[in-house]
């Protein structure tokens, strides 16, 4: 099998004589040379990857086929010092961040653009171009084996399941291509009963992720199970090893 | 010439028909290794390495994966029974030399239930002066270690996290 290295020469000296599939086998050829189990991320134009910085490659394949920055040369007009931020917080109603400014003829108000998940699912389809269709009906299969028969037919027809862990009797609700959602009934800080709420979504990505996609470097079944067996095994690691998304957040895929 | 079990065979025969016979029903019966490591891989799916006892050069092999995944911060988790039901367990280290995995010797469930048993902790004293006695300091619990041979045991491997 040919090296990554020899792989990408090829495709220099004659565009378009490598494949997609030659590049994977490039890649796996590379991770197995250097031990690395869990094989290195396939990078995918146009799309930034954050990759755990131990992995070989972790810069240059998270930065691979980006276009340069453009470059703009700043001028001294460019910055008013006599402008300050004030305040800055996320209106749930509209959905964007409202900023309050001071400058020296007094106050105004910005606004970001609108927060929605429009952006973030089609660079998540971008994104399915790392992945091999095959990888996933395996993955597919191993999760069938680690859980019921009823959760493997909500997975395969919605895409998610439940798990109530018996340790913190918190439920997850483990979802394809969506950080996992944690639910609980418990009583509030005052001892009122008020029903099953989201505590927040927790997303982790082994090896590593696109940004600014729900998509990561494993295919998205495999990313499901890392996370079910987590919080089988230790739930701890799982939560330390997460970031938590509060509901709200477009990053929560809610 | 003679069979193993002492009965006369031809020249061309390596056994009788029934040693012939024992020996495949023996092969058929046998139980398979069932230890298997699965590996969540980007490229393959995921990558399976099995453990054989009568394949000790795969065997070696195996074992210097596994401690090079633990050392590249790779979380294992094995597949235990706990009263008669799957569950999982994080392992802790492994043991080479016998080809163990490690892994913490307790039920967390239970041990919550321990926990909760103990009772809380009184309060602790709002000013200087409410203090009569030391304050009670928790008991560390020190928890023992099960070996699991590699053999039997199924596994998984998970690659380092990035975050997400």
């Amino acid at each position: 099998m040919a090296s990554f290295t020899d792989t990408i020469r090829r495709g220099i000296r004659q565009p378009g004589s490598v494949s997609w599939n030659d590049l994977h086998a490039g890649l796996a050829h590379e991770a197995k040379k250097r031990g690395e189990w869990a094989g290195l991320p396939f990078p995918v134009k146009g799309m930034k990857m954050t990759i755990h910085p131990s992995y070989p490659f972790a810069d240059s394949l998270a930065e691979v086929f980006n276009p340069e920055p453009e470059l703009r040369v700043c001028k001294n007009t460019d910055v008013d010092e006599s402008t300050t931020l004030r305040n800055a917080w996320h209106s749930y109603r509209d959905g964007k961040e409202l900023r309050v400014w001071r400058d020296s003829k007094g106050f105004f108000f910005t606004h970001g653009s609108r927060q929605n998940q429009a952006a973030i699912l089609l660079d998540t389809l971008g994104a399915a171009r790392s992945w091999d269709f095959e990888s996933e009906l395996r993955a597919m299969e191993t999760l069938k084996r680690h859980i019921t028969d009823w959760a493997y037919q909500c997975y395969v027809m919605t895409g998610s399941f439940l798990e109530t862990s018996p340790r913190s009797q918190v439920t997850y609700m483990f979802r394809r291509l969506r950080p996992t959602l944690v639910l609980t009934s418990r009583p509030d800080r005052k001892g009122r009963d008020i029903g099953m709420r989201i505590l927040c979504a927790l997303c982790m990505h082994p090896i590593g992720f696109f940004d600014d996609t729900w998509a990561g470097a494993l295919v998205p079944t495999d990313d499901v199970l890392a996370h079910l067996l987590l919080m089988r095994a230790d739930e701890h690691l799982l939560w330390k090893q997460c970031n938590q998304h509060p509901a709200w957040a477009p990053e929560s895929g809610l | 010439m003679k069979c193993a079990c002492g009965k006369t065979i031809s020249g061309n025969k390596v056994a009788c028909r029934s040693c012939l016979d024992a020996q495949v029903k023996k092969a058929l019966t046998a139980p398979e290794p069932t230890g298997v490591l699965e590996i969540l891989n980007v490229a393959a799916g995921d990558v399976k390495l099995t453990f054989d006892k009568g394949n000790p050069i795969e065997t070696i092999r195996a074992k210097r994966i596994v401690v090079d995944m633990l050392r590249r911060g790779y979380a294992l988790v094995v597949e235990v029974e706990r009263g008669g039901k799957r569950a999982y367990e994080r392992v802790q280290e492994f043991d080479e030399k016998n080809g163990e995995y490690i892994i913490a010797d307790f039920d967390p469930v239970i041990a919550q239930e321990a926990d909760k048993a103990d009772g809380e902790l009184p309060p602790l004293p709002l000013r200087q002066h409410d203090i009569s006695a030391p304050a009670p300091q928790p008991v560390a619990k020190k928890g023992g270690r099960t070996r699991l041979p590699m053999e039997t045991t199924k596994a998984t491997g998970i690659g380092r996290s990035a975050g997400g």
